[in-house]
């Protein structure tokens, strides 16, 4: 007997609307990746990369984080370095007035008075202050670097109230900056030695070559401190190159990461839009073919 | 008499024209009921000439239901494993989402980075403990979420069962009744109630069957442990508590006596409730671990406390099993209840300078420093960095790989069912012209007997 393959009507009617339902789904699907730029499911599509991607996204975070604190440390560094060079301005016009020789019997006491006032700024400049932190106190950051006690008949002294211990910045995952001066530097404190001598001396009594080798004295000590404070000075500048690179490459690595994300959750949005016009085009095929199924039946023709 | 024989033989043909009407309304009617097998008509010749109905076959290839159960077994376990790690992953998001573990770790991180610039800021200090808390929040919401799906599929292997055993109870009543003989309809109808039923069966299980000669069907796992004997069941049984499946005394599970069942949804189930979910949550309490671990060496407090505790106690290796669950920020540091975030700067130590942010670095040191605790398999010489990434891309790439192979599954099991219903299932149009068949055999043999019964009116005018 003849077989006649048999094709069920119910098969017919659920193949269909099983391939309808398929590519509903998969041209959905590329209408979401076509309208965020992202893959519908990075983890289905590449799981190596997609883990991947969340390491780069914490490398992102942390890298933004140590960008933020390094341009602010910038700003801590140059406030910093303005300072200084103000202190060593003030401290080389002390020099330059100890050694000139304006200063005679009868003014000794500007020379005095001169360097008193030298004191009083340089030991504003120390206590000079960035985003409510004073910036010479070492790692006692909330409390002044230095404080000039003034109570005759004791002599005029400097005291230091901040921490010795120098400030240190973390400014990547690996390095760790120690930057900055603290008031109790010896370059810092062989200047206001120096300026706390030309306070404190009686130069009234003083003979006039008592006067010149004070003045010498104070000329030379005040020299070496500036001197070493240019070295610190150099160090500085220094650190704040090396904290340039650093948020130069921290720049450059934000850029590399977005662009790592972006290669592996983004979807290439041609290539997307193309499959979803090719599927779109299926879709109204496999309608087509629905329709024209439907209305072809033997019943017609009874 | 040869007239009389015309007329009984042309009755005989109008009989079996009616039950093949009958047997065409019914598989027209029954068209689009998935599971209805197309019947036919068999008729046979007797010595006489006249025309009997032989018998009502049903069409069906042994070969074709055996290979679309199969892959129906399969594709069930596959498509419930897969559902189940898609209910808990579905927590974890795509890495654009950014509320992964690996996001709140990520951000406890920048957190630290800027804490590290400004040690003694009370904002940058509670910025810290706000992400820390998430961190928690993140983890133990997992867990939480990790044990609604368990419950849910504890609840489905009880379902599951329930419905397995009804199916094997009616199954057997059926193969009694079928030992009785019944019209050749009837019987048809049984056989096809029958195969639904082992259908059924072949959703929760990967079985085998034994067709008797009486029609009765025997059903045993795909490993042959009993399941239905001819009238006899040997109910499947689930032990909520040890999550154990078995069939009279047999157990069913994989780590059963290698008689364990590995298709249909029980298997499926059993795995999620056995070994996927626990070893997710496994990998939960080792990043936990390595997370209150870190921070203990880190920067601990005069108590051996770090950031993160368990419920408020230290770290011990004794304790890890369930410690996401428990992941909570030591409260000597939140504010909220009654701690000082200064502590991140200090810990706890007197006359640090406000400045000091070694404690700090020693916290995000710890980010790049390797995990010293069990990792629960997620690889060796991960950094606390990279555990977190590790956890949600190897759970992720489990759900990912459970739905491809839900894909695949389907993709064949589709081509043999699609095959299957082919083989077994009614086309109209072609039901319509057998029926136009057997209107005109009817048609026929009603000629048949009106022009005998004009020969024999004629015959009897003669007389």
């Amino acid at each position: 007997m003849t077989q006649i393959s048999n094709i069920s009507t119910l098969q017919q009617s659920l193949g269909l609307r099983q391939i309808v339902s398929r590519q509903t789904a998969e041209a959905d699907q590329l209408r979401q990746e076509v309208a965020s730029g992202l893959k519908h499911d990075v983890y289905s599509h590449n799981a190596p990369a997609a883990t991947r991607s969340m390491e780069v996204r914490v490398h992102r975070a942390t890298n933004s984080a140590f960008l933020q604190s390094n341009q602010m440390l910038q700003g801590r560094l140059a406030a910093m370095s303005e300072s200084m060079a103000d202190i060593v301005q003030i401290g080389r016009s002390f020099l330059d007035l100890s050694l000139s020789g304006a200063i005679m019997e009868g003014n000794r006491d500007v020379y005095r008075q001169q360097a008193r006032h030298t004191l009083g700024q340089m030991s504003t400049l120390l206590n000079a202050t960035y985003g409510g932190e004073f910036m010479f106190s070492g790692q006692t950051t909330g409390t002044p670097a230095v404080q000039v006690v003034d109570a005759p008949p004791a002599p005029v002294g400097v005291v230091y109230t901040g921490s010795a211990q120098p400030v240190t910045a973390r400014i990547d995952d690996t390095t760790v900056l120690h930057y900055g001066i603290t008031a109790s530097h010896e370059a810092i404190r062989t200047m206001l030695d120096a300026i706390g001598m030309a306070v404190n001396a009686d130069l009234e009594a003083m003979t006039e070559e008592q006067f010149q080798a004070l003045r010498a004295q104070v000329a030379a000590q005040l020299d070496s401190g500036l001197q070493s404070l240019t070295a610190v000075q150099a160090r500085l500048g220094s650190q704040q190159q090396i904290l340039d690179d650093r948020i130069d490459r921290q720049h450059a690595l934000e850029t590399l990461y977005t662009r790592e994300v972006a290669d592996i959750e983004g979807a290439d949005v041609e290539e997307t839009a193309v499959r979803l016009q090719s599927m779109e085009t299926q879709l109204r095929a496999t309608y087509e073919v629905t329709a024209r199924m439907g209305r072809m039946s033997l019943l017609d023709y009874l | 008499m040869s007239l009389t024989s015309a007329l009984n033989i042309a009755a005989s043909g109008l009989g079996v024209a009616n039950l093949q009407t009958e047997v065409a309304s019914r598989n027209i009617a029954n068209a689009d009921q998935p599971g209805f097998t197309r019947k036919s008509v068999a008729p046979v010749t007797t010595r006489s000439g006249e025309v009997q109905v032989g018998s009502v076959e049903r069409s069906v290839d042994a070969m074709l239901v055996r290979l679309e159960r199969a892959g129906r077994s399969r594709l069930a376990a596959a498509s419930t494993r897969a559902e189940g790690i898609a209910a808990y992953t579905a927590h974890l998001g795509q890495p654009q989402d950014g509320f992964s573990p690996a996001d709140m770790v990520g951000r406890l991180q920048a957190a630290l980075v800027t804490l590290a610039g400004l040690p003694s800021q009370a904002a940058a200090q509670l910025q810290v403990v706000s992400t820390a808390r998430d961190v928690a929040g993140s983890l133990t919401g997992l867990v939480k979420s990790l044990g609604t799906v368990t419950r849910e599929v504890d609840l489905n292997l009880r379902y599951d069962v329930a419905a397995a055993n009804d199916a094997m109870q009616e199954l057997a009543a059926l193969n009694r009744r079928i030992a009785v003989p019944v019209d050749p309809l009837t019987r048809a109808g049984m056989a096809d109630r029958m195969s639904g039923l082992v259908d059924g069966l072949a959703e929760f299980m990967d079985i085998q069957t034994v067709t008797t000669p009486d029609g009765g069907v025997s059903v045993y796992t795909a490993s042959g442990v009993e399941l239905v004997v001819r009238g006899q069941v040997f109910d499947v049984g689930y032990d909520a508590a040890t999550g154990r499946l078995s069939a009279g005394s047999v157990d069913l599970g994989p780590a059963g006596t290698g008689r364990g069942i590995s298709g249909g949804s029980l298997a499926g189930l059993l795995d999620l409730r056995n070994v996927t979910l626990p070893a997710f949550g496994d990998q939960l309490d080792a990043l936990a671990a390595g997370l209150v671990r870190a921070f203990e060496t880190a920067n601990p407090m005069p108590d051996g406390r770090g950031l993160f505790t368990d419920a408020g106690q230290p770290f011990s290796s004794l304790r890890q099993e369930g410690l996401a669950g428990r992941l909570a920020v030591n409260t000597a540091f939140d504010p909220d209840a009654g701690g000082f975030t200064d502590l991140l700067r200090t810990g706890g130590l007197p006359d640090v300078a406000v400045a000091d942010a070694s404690r700090i670095d020693a916290m995000l040191t710890a980010f790049s420093s390797q995990v010293e605790t069990p990792t629960a398999g997620l690889g060796e010489g991960l950094t606390l960095a990279e555990l977190a990434p590790a956890l949600v891309g190897r759970q992720q790439a489990e759900r990912a790989s459970a739905e491809s192979t839900v894909e695949t599954t389907r993709a064949a099991s589709d081509t043999v069912a699609s095959a299957r219903m082919n083989f077994e299932g009614v086309n109209i149009d072609d039901e319509m012209q057998k029926l136009l068949l057997v209107q005109r055999s009817y048609a026929a043999n009603a000629k048949v007997l009106t022009t005998v019964s004009t020969m024999l009116d004629a015959l009897l005018a003669a007389v």
